[in-house]
């Protein structure tokens, strides 16, 4: 067993096979877990059958063209797989979407929910672009993670690596500003 | 929703959750995600997943067949290579007729005395090589071809009757 993620991805980049073995058991489902949810935050309708050809490819993928030498930052390779499985399970769905209307099988294809809390974000998620524009870019990511995705004053300060105390006064004085803006326009 | 082309690329974008990423290129992300919902919400998936604890044993089994897909693939490109550079070897016993030639050739100017029978050696490896080349065998191929399809057409030829006599089947001669 390799402990050490730095010195796993070394041996995966000699192409050792076992390495090769002890990483896919390590990183698959985390690459599972972020195309199921992108998928599922995209609204699309998939199958078990869906992730499991998203991962597969992905790993492939990154074996056939030797990507991890790609990888700057060997340690942090968490989010650079994430990453990647989220945005070939969206390649994956548009691909099959497109395929699926070049069957002119229209009616298979359910890819947007559209339920009532689905709308009622996305208009909340209009209204909070449009009172943000003048804001910093700094600011309007706090903004939409602490009112669109729900995320805590901790968590927002530890994803953009700032201290907490700064993510709670922008909070704090950038909603009172919106209640001002809010109320002159009502 | 697609993934609009001017967003950016993988290993920018995951870069952003490295906490030893310089000011500047944090901002330069920062400028991007404030606008852009999709890599937003993508660099939030990935940082959920950076937190969470996964069980690898639900998954064992597509483990397997990844591991299966990727290493067949692997060996047989190896195979392959390998058969490439058998094919490479089996090239080279060509050759050895061109420089045994030269060999001799070279040899021909040294011992001045046996110049006309080095010359000879090397002139019969000369044609030996040129006989046993890839271009060669396949001239010799194409003659063979020839002469086959020759053979074929004379067997086919109606038999001569021009010194047949007597009428045929429609009646006598005049």
């Amino acid at each position: 067993m390799f402990d050490d993620t730095h010195d796993l991805i070394g041996r995966c980049i000699k192409r050792e096979e076992r390495a090769w073995s002890e990483f896919i058991d390590k990183f698959s489902a985390l690459v599972y877990y972020s195309a199921r949810e992108r998928l599922k935050r995209n609204g699309f309708s998939f199958g078990e059958q869906d992730i499991q050809d998203i991962v597969q490819n992905v790993f492939i993928d990154i074996w056939e063209k030797s990507r991890l030498a790609e990888v700057r930052e060997r340690d942090k390779i968490k989010a650079w797989l994430s990453i990647i499985g989220q945005t070939r399970a969206l390649n994956f769905m548009r691909k099959k979407r497109e395929r699926l209307l070049g069957e002119e099988e229209l009616f298979k294809v359910e890819n947007i929910v559209s339920d009532k809390g689905e709308e009622y974000r996305i208009e909340l998620v209009e209204e909070l672009e449009k009172a943000v524009e003048d804001f910093s870019p700094r600011e309007k990511i706090i903004l939409k993670l602490n009112m669109i995705h729900g995320k805590t004053h901790k968590e927002i300060a530890d994803f953009m690596n700032m201290p907490i105390n700064t993510v709670s006064t922008i909070i704090a004085r950038r909603k009172e500003l919106l209640r001002k803006l809010l109320s002159a326009q009502s | 929703m697609d993934i609009d082309i001017k967003c950016l690329d993988e290993k920018t974008l995951s870069s952003y959750l490295d906490e030893r990423l310089s000011e500047a290129e944090r901002k330069k992300i920062e400028g991007h995600i404030a606008d852009c919902n999709t890599c937003l919400d993508m660099l939030l998936v990935a940082y959920e997943a950076q937190k969470k604890r996964f069980s690898t044993r639900p998954l064992r089994g597509l483990a397997r067949t990844i591991l299966g897909t990727t290493i067949f693939f692997e060996r047989k490109n190896r195979v392959n290579q390998a058969g490439l550079v058998e094919k490479n070897k089996k090239k080279r016993p060509e050759l050895k007729w061109l420089f045994t030639g030269l060999f001799f050739f070279a040899l021909s100017f040294i011992f001045r005395d046996y110049f006309l029978q080095f010359l000879a050696v090397s002139v019969i490896l000369g044609f030996k090589w040129a006989m046993e080349g890839e271009a060669a065998k396949r001239v010799i191929m194409i003659f063979k071809g020839i002469q086959e399809k020759e053979k074929k057409f004379e067997r086919k030829l109606p038999p001569d009757v021009s010194n047949i006599t007597g009428g045929d089947r429609y009646g006598e001669p005049e």
